[in-house]
């Protein structure tokens, strides 16, 4: 599993947010166990 | 963490793309983030702040960036006052690094000696490859509120609270290569700072308008096929006048003042193909804290509505004692959020659980959908009854005759205060008499909210972004009141 530059995680135990500011491979994990990537923001532009 | 991370992330994603064109330049992202670096290295230690008098376009995202990578605040000043006033607030913020276009240099250049003109921003003066500092100490931004009813307050915004709006409120990289923003905003304004901030967090490229004028930004749109645009009313009002086809825009935001529902219904019938946006925000929740979409905008039934808060941030109304009021009944607005910093240079009113008390008068429905009545100082209180000065303007600007309206309360000796209005009239039209207004609001609002003294003026005494001056209005009125 890879990370996207810019994606946002969730740990599923914690709440945690984890922003991804440099892609690579690897997994985002938190408390043993991957976190989930947040669905894209859906609010329109607003500036 | 550090606003600087937005443009290295950009410049690594993406960095061939252009980020901002203006009429001297054009800098893709890989770019910017160069010159970011340069300036960084260039800036003398003992300089906390980078002030900033008149530029915009790439000067205005090269210096805002340079001064987050090297840890300092960013504070553009109002360029449009008058000389000693802009020095005055450089002052305030010395020791710090000035940098102008060039009209307003010298000026600058006295109080802050060694200040760089836009183009010397530009220069290849080596010192790259230094990493940004992660952690300022500093605020990333200090801006003058625009204090409409007393003297400017210099608020202070940190990296957190911009970087939580980015990243709650926009999706990283999600522009397509096609699109572009026009951003025509003073650069001292937050929704200017705000504006550039979205555009690199979402990889859009951002078009710079030096000032605005109605040609300058339909010619401006189509040159540059630009499909996103943020207005302030005033500049829709006058666009809306124009009536000209913009093919290319998809998305209108709009924000920094009350827009009047008859300019946007105006507005939409215009450009059914556009999503229209209400972004509704202060200076110290670092810009938008509330959205009405386009979908709403098309549904009509809530354009006096600005919309719900967006993630992150929670909006509640309060009575005078900090308590919180049913849905409809009106009160405070208050706004809680990690975008929401409500500090002052010298001054933290922010209560101890986080909640920052807006001097907004609202109300919240039953959906949890936001309406701003107006400025808490600005309500007129006419024999004991408290009435908006919103809804009246909107009525006399239902009026064909009315191009601008500010309405505010004025002495009485029997009631307190009087309702008083101030109209400006379309040059074109056949002059109605003050007595024919009045009788149109009353038709619409009944004899409570009715002004008691209707007075024709050539302009109103507006803010850069088109804010009523509303006690320059309450002083002129006052006199023409006491001379009638």
């Amino acid at each position: 599993m890879s990370n996207d530059l810019g994606k946002r995680y969730t740990c599923q135990d914690c709440g945690a947010i984890y922003l991804v500011v440099k892609a690579g491979a690897g997994t985002v994990e938190c408390h043993g166990r991957p976190a989930l990537q947040q669905a894209a923001k859906q609010l329109p532009s607003s500036d | 963490m550090n606003l600087a991370i937005a443009l290295a992330m950009a410049a690594d994603g993406h960095g061939d793309r252009t980020a901002v064109v203006d009429a001297e330049r054009s800098l893709s992202y890989h770019r910017l983030h160069e010159v970011a670096e340069t300036l960084a290295a260039r800036l003398p230690d003992d300089a906390d702040t980078v002030v900033a008098a008149g530029v915009h376009g790439t000067a205005l995202a090269a210096s805002l960036f340079g001064a987050a990578w090297a840890g300092r605040s960013f504070a553009p000043v109002n360029h449009r006052l008058p000389a000693d006033r802009v020095a005055s607030l450089a002052r305030r913020l010395a020791p710090a690094q000035g940098v102008a276009a060039p009209p307003y240099l010298a000026p600058l250049d006295r109080e802050l000696p060694g200040s760089w003109s836009a183009e010397d921003l530009f220069a290849d003066t080596g010192g790259r490859g230094a990493a940004f500092v992660e952690e300022p100490v500093r605020p990333a931004v200090v801006l003058y509120t625009s204090g409409t009813a007393a003297e400017p307050k210099a608020a202070v915004v940190d990296h957190d609270n911009l970087l939580a709006y980015l990243v709650n409120t926009v999706e990283y990289g999600a522009a397509g290569t096609d699109e572009a923003v026009l951003i025509a905003v003073p650069p001292f304004h937050i929704a200017g700072v705000a504006a550039v901030l979205s555009a690199v967090w979402a990889g859009r490229r951002i078009v710079a308008l030096d000032g605005f004028s109605p040609a300058s930004w339909i010619d401006a749109v189509r040159a540059e096929s630009v499909t996103h645009a943020f207005v302030v009313p005033t500049m829709l009002a006058r666009i809306v006048e124009v009536a000209a086809p913009l093919p290319s825009l998809r998305s209108l935001a709009y924000g920094g003042a009350r827009m009047p529902v008859p300019v946007l219904e105006q507005a939409l019938a215009l450009y059914p193909h556009v999503d229209f946006v209400n972004a509704y925000g202060l200076t110290e929740t670092s810009s938008t804290i509330a959205v009405l979409g386009p979908d709403e905008h098309r549904a009509g039934n809530r354009l006096a509505s600005v919309g719900r808060p967006v993630p992150g941030v929670e909006v509640e109304i309060v009575d005078d004692g900090h308590v919180p009021v049913p849905p409809g009944a009106t009160g405070r607005v208050r706004i809680r959020g990690a975008q929401v910093s409500g500090r002052y240079l010298g001054d933290d009113p922010r209560a101890p659980d986080g909640w920052l008390t807006t001097g907004d008068l609202g109300h919240l429905d039953a959906d949890g959908y936001l309406y701003i009545e107006g400025r808490s100082d600005d309500v007129v209180i006419r024999g004991g009854e408290n009435i908006a000065p919103a809804e009246i303007e909107d009525a006399l600007l239902r009026h064909p005759g009315v191009a601008q309206a500010a309405v505010v309360g004025v002495p009485h000796p029997e009631w307190g205060e009087q309702i008083a209005a101030a109209v400006v009239l379309h040059a074109d039209a056949d002059p109605p008499a003050p007595d024919d207004l009045r009788a149109h609001v009353r038709s619409l609002l009944g004899g409570l909210k009715c002004p008691d003294v209707v007075a024709v003026v050539d302009d109103l005494p507006l803010t850069a972004t088109g804010k009523v001056v509303r006690r320059e209005v309450r002083r002129l009125l006052s006199e023409r009141v006491d001379i009638g």
